[in-house]
């Protein structure tokens, strides 16, 4: 057991460095324009974001992300709580969020623009207006499937609305709010970068596109690089709180088992 | 204490009404333990639903001290069946524990030695930063009779509290349910349907007949306090009320040869 988990373990270390390495041996006599060698894309990783452009467009790319990502959270959790609880608001509004969940994130860019300028406002918009849906919809179904002998037992022993909204529905709904959470945070890296290469003048989004204009094809690179890095680092700072925060949930679930 | 007078509920309206509970009419004395039996399916749980004002019931009334139940009373505790369904997951036992004290508004300290009392009646008070499902079935089940003891009921309504466990845990809880009575001073209604376990722990069984459910006859166990499950179990009247309730039981499941038996038995005593 600890064997094969150790093999397991050295699988998922070596196998990233050896892809990396079979790149870098690969490119490394590469005279090609649009795939430079590694070690050129590293040297310019380096020059460009550590920490030359940290200020000027990692910055304000991160705070859109994270404003847009934290709005979105605040809107969506309580009218998710609202539209789970009550059957009628969830018929109510059903074909609208239907209806605007449908539309495809980049087609409110044009509105954006024109409504809110090219300024941050719109970028946060535009990520907002795409990462409510997945926790809506997630808290929808979580406020929905909380088990009904906990509501009950809440009931019997005279738990208030705000305690049971607070101390029992919410915690029983957390592990799909989650859920939900997690999908709205690869949608925040995507509409952070689109909305930065539509309009723009800095941001991560800004600078890889820019730099394929002005044919900067390592920086380039290495903007894509520095995007993927970001949103692996998100998700596992996302992975850290998750666990801690549902620890209850996988014991729980372990022990079911 | 508790009356219960022509009691019906019916789930549905007009021809597709199903009648879960008929008509049901009996008093629970103060301190008293009475448990209620019937064949399975025969509407025990909508009755303690009913009995809690989780359920509204739609026609008859339960008066606790002569005040209609329309919600669960403050002096009313329950505990269900399902104990790692109605324990909240994402609490510690303790947390379980003090959870419904919230609506009593005790004083910290006073609500904290409730909650150490009642983990200390139930031997738990060494599990109570444990999550529920760290506990098995048995100390599940214990710590919501701790939740139900700290809430301080005069009244505690079980439904088939035992029923998912083990036969030797739930014989140490039967005792333990007998002890914490007596020590508590609290009245139980207690809704299984183990024939057993129902004339073990009882001053009175109340027999049920199936759905629509009637009360068929409310039995005296006379038998001596403190229970014990060997010695109580051994006395000839054990034996005799025990099959007494069996009859009633099964003659209503449809079994003319045992009704007739019991008729008869009935008529000469």
């Amino acid at each position: 057991m600890t064997a094969r988990r150790a093999f397991l373990l050295g699988l998922e270390v070596l196998v990233p460095i050896a892809v990396v390495a079979l790149w870098a041996a690969w490119s490394a006599s590469s005279t090609s324009f649009y795939f430079p060698p590694l070690s050129k894309i590293l040297t310019t990783f380096k020059d460009t974001w550590l920490f030359d452009r940290v200020g000027s467009d990692v910055v304000p790319s991160l705070l859109r992300l994270l404003a847009g990502y934290a709005l979105a959270t605040a809107i969506a959790v309580p009218v998710g709580l609202a539209l789970g609880l009550s059957p009628a608001a969830r018929r109510a509004s059903a074909p609208i969020v239907e209806f605007l969940r449908a539309i495809p994130p980049p087609a409110l860019i044009p509105f954006g623009i024109v409504v809110m300028g090219v300024g941050n406002t719109m970028k946060v918009f535009i990520i907002v207006a795409v990462c409510v849906w997945p926790v809506l919809l997630n808290t929808v179904d979580g406020v929905r499937g909380v088990d009904a002998q906990l509501i009950e037992t809440s009931r019997a022993y005279g738990i208030g609305m705000r305690d049971r909204l607070s101390s029992v529905i919410l915690p029983a709904a957390l592990p799909q709010i989650f859920a939900g959470m997690r999908t709205a945070l690869s949608l925040a890296v995507i509409l952070m970068v689109i909305s930065e290469m539509v309009a723009s003048t800095n941001g991560i989004g800004y600078f890889v596109l820019e730099s394929q204009r002005t044919f900067a094809i390592p920086e380039m690179w290495s903007g894509i690089v520095l995007l993927g890095l970001l949103g692996y680092v998100l998700n596992l700072i996302f992975g850290v709180v998750e666990a801690r925060v549902l620890r209850w949930h996988r014991g729980a679930r372990s022990a079911a088992r | 204490m508790l009356e219960v007078t022509g009691l019906n509920k019916a789930y549905g309206h007009g021809p597709n009404a199903t009648e879960a509970v008929g008509d049901l009419t009996f008093k629970v004395e103060r301190s008293e333990f009475v448990c209620i039996v019937g064949p399975s399916g025969c509407g025990k749980t909508t009755l303690l639903r009913c009995l809690s004002g989780l359920l509204p019931a739609t026609r008859g009334e339960v008066r606790l001290h002569g005040e209609l139940i329309t919600r669960t009373p403050e002096n009313m505790a329950l505990v269900f069946q399902e104990y790692s369904r109605s324990l909240f997951p994402w609490m510690t036992v303790r947390e379980n524990v003090a959870f419904p004290l919230r609506r009593k508004k005790h004083a910290k300290d006073h609500a904290r030695a409730l909650v150490d009392r009642s983990l200390e009646a139930v031997h738990l008070d060494e599990f109570a930063s444990h999550y529920p499902w760290q506990l098995s079935g048995g100390m599940q089940q214990r710590v919501a009779i701790a939740r139900a003891l700290a809430y301080e009921p005069e009244i505690l309504l079980m439904d088939e509290p035992f029923a998912s466990l083990d036969a030797q845990t739930r014989g140490d809880l039967e005792d333990l349910t007998l002890r914490l009575r007596n020590e508590f001073g609290v009245t139980v209604v207690f809704v299984t349907h183990d024939i057993d376990e129902a004339v073990y722990l009882a001053d009175r069984v109340v027999a049920l007949t199936p759905r629509p459910t009637r009360v068929q006859e409310i039995v005296d166990i006379p038998l001596p306090r403190p229970r014990d499950q060997l010695a109580t179990k051994e006395l000839p009247d054990f034996a005799r009320l025990r099959a007494h309730v069996y009859r009633l039981i099964k003659r209503v499941e449809g079994d003319p040869a045992a009704g007739a038996a019991t008729h008869h038995e009935l008529t000469s005593a």
